[in-house]
């Protein structure tokens, strides 16, 4: 029993899910994300990925899982009407150097029903940028609003 | 590269004398600034009126400069981990907007001098109007290992690129 606990374990790591598990989206795909990467160099590399997190009404988070955004677009199905936490992550590293950094920008969203939203996520020579807009005429923009914002709106 | 980094850091406090005593506030570091090992100033003229120069400092500095970074650095023989905490502050004016940048290492480095509090202090950025619509800005920092910075700065003070420095490519 033991031996294939650890066989089945293995075979999850091997499999790449050590702690990353891939987002199960909802249907409807509201997140329509365009994605622009380059690192700049020759020698080193980033690679974006969105993190999905619920929200419950005390603001705590439960990880949902991961999306990479690999791609120019990707289009992502998170629940309208309830406060997700998303978590855009960049990794790079180099390879003379082996140096490794990620760095984030994260944000709250509580996508309305029906509503789509465009999301342009890049990351050139170094600098990072997230801008989430709610689709429309003009398209309104999302400003950025952290786990704080959570705790106070809560706190109310 | 980082351990040689930190060593030459570390060498150029203590060259510069700040061995018992870093700039302990914005005024402090501009007036030891000139003349400072591995410390450079620059200015340049963006076409923005200081309004809107103070305005895009006080949006993406929070944001973008207020956070903790882990790196990590492998090389044979080494294996290090940083985690740094930068934190920024905007002090806007009608007639010099501010923008303060420092430095505070969690882990794997001595501090040689007292630390004021939020950090060490490593940019101090003035932006003071030339004319209704020209902003003249101002920036005193690190000479090497913070390019990425500097261009992020000029980008929120010319307002032709808002977005954040990736911290983790300091050093």
């Amino acid at each position: 029993m033991r031996a294939w606990a650890l066989v089945l374990c293995g075979a999850g790591l091997l499999a790449g899910c050590g702690g990353t598990i891939r987002y199960a989206e909802v249907a409807e795909k509201n997140l329509h994300i365009r994605i622009e990467t380059s690192s700049g160099s020759a020698f080193s590399s980033v690679k974006a990925a969105l993190g999905v997190h619920a929200v419950d009404a005390r603001c705590a988070l439960k990880y949902e899982g991961t999306v990479e955004l690999d791609r120019s677009q990707v289009e992502v199905g998170i629940p309208a009407g309830r406060l997700s936490y998303l978590v855009f992550e960049f990794a790079s590293s180099g390879f003379l150097a082996a140096r490794r950094g990620s760095i984030r920008h994260e944000t709250l969203l509580r996508p309305r029903a029906g509503q789509g939203y465009d999301i342009r996520v890049s990351y050139r020579n170094d600098i990072y940028e997230v801008v989430i807009r709610e689709r429309g005429s003009p398209g309104r923009e999302i400003g950025r609003a952290g786990l704080a914002a959570c705790i106070s709106h809560a706190k109310e | 590269m980082l351990p040689r980094l930190a060593f030459l850091v570390t060498a150029a406090a203590l060259a510069a004398g700040c061995a018992t005593k870093a700039p302990q506030s914005a005024e402090e570091f501009r007036l030891m600034a000139p003349g400072a090992f591995m410390i450079k100033s620059e200015s340049y003229e963006v076409k923005r009126p200081l309004r809107e120069v103070a305005e895009s400092f006080r949006r993406r500095a929070p944001e973008c400069l207020n956070l903790t970074v882990r790196t990590t650095s492998q090389t044979p023989g080494s294996y290090q981990v940083l985690n740094t905490a930068y934190k920024s502050t905007v002090v806007p004016g009608a007639e010099r907007a501010e923008l303060h940048v420092q430095k505070s290492d969690l882990t794997g480095v001595i501090k040689v001098a007292k630390e004021p509090a939020g950090g060490y202090y490593i940019m101090v950025v003035d932006a003071t109007p030339v004319d209704r619509g020209r902003t003249r800005i101002q920036l005193i920092g690190p000479s090497r290992g913070y390019d990425v910075v500097w261009r992020a700065i000029r980008g929120w003070a010319t307002g032709e690129n808002l977005g954040c420095p990736d911290m983790t490519k300091i050093g």
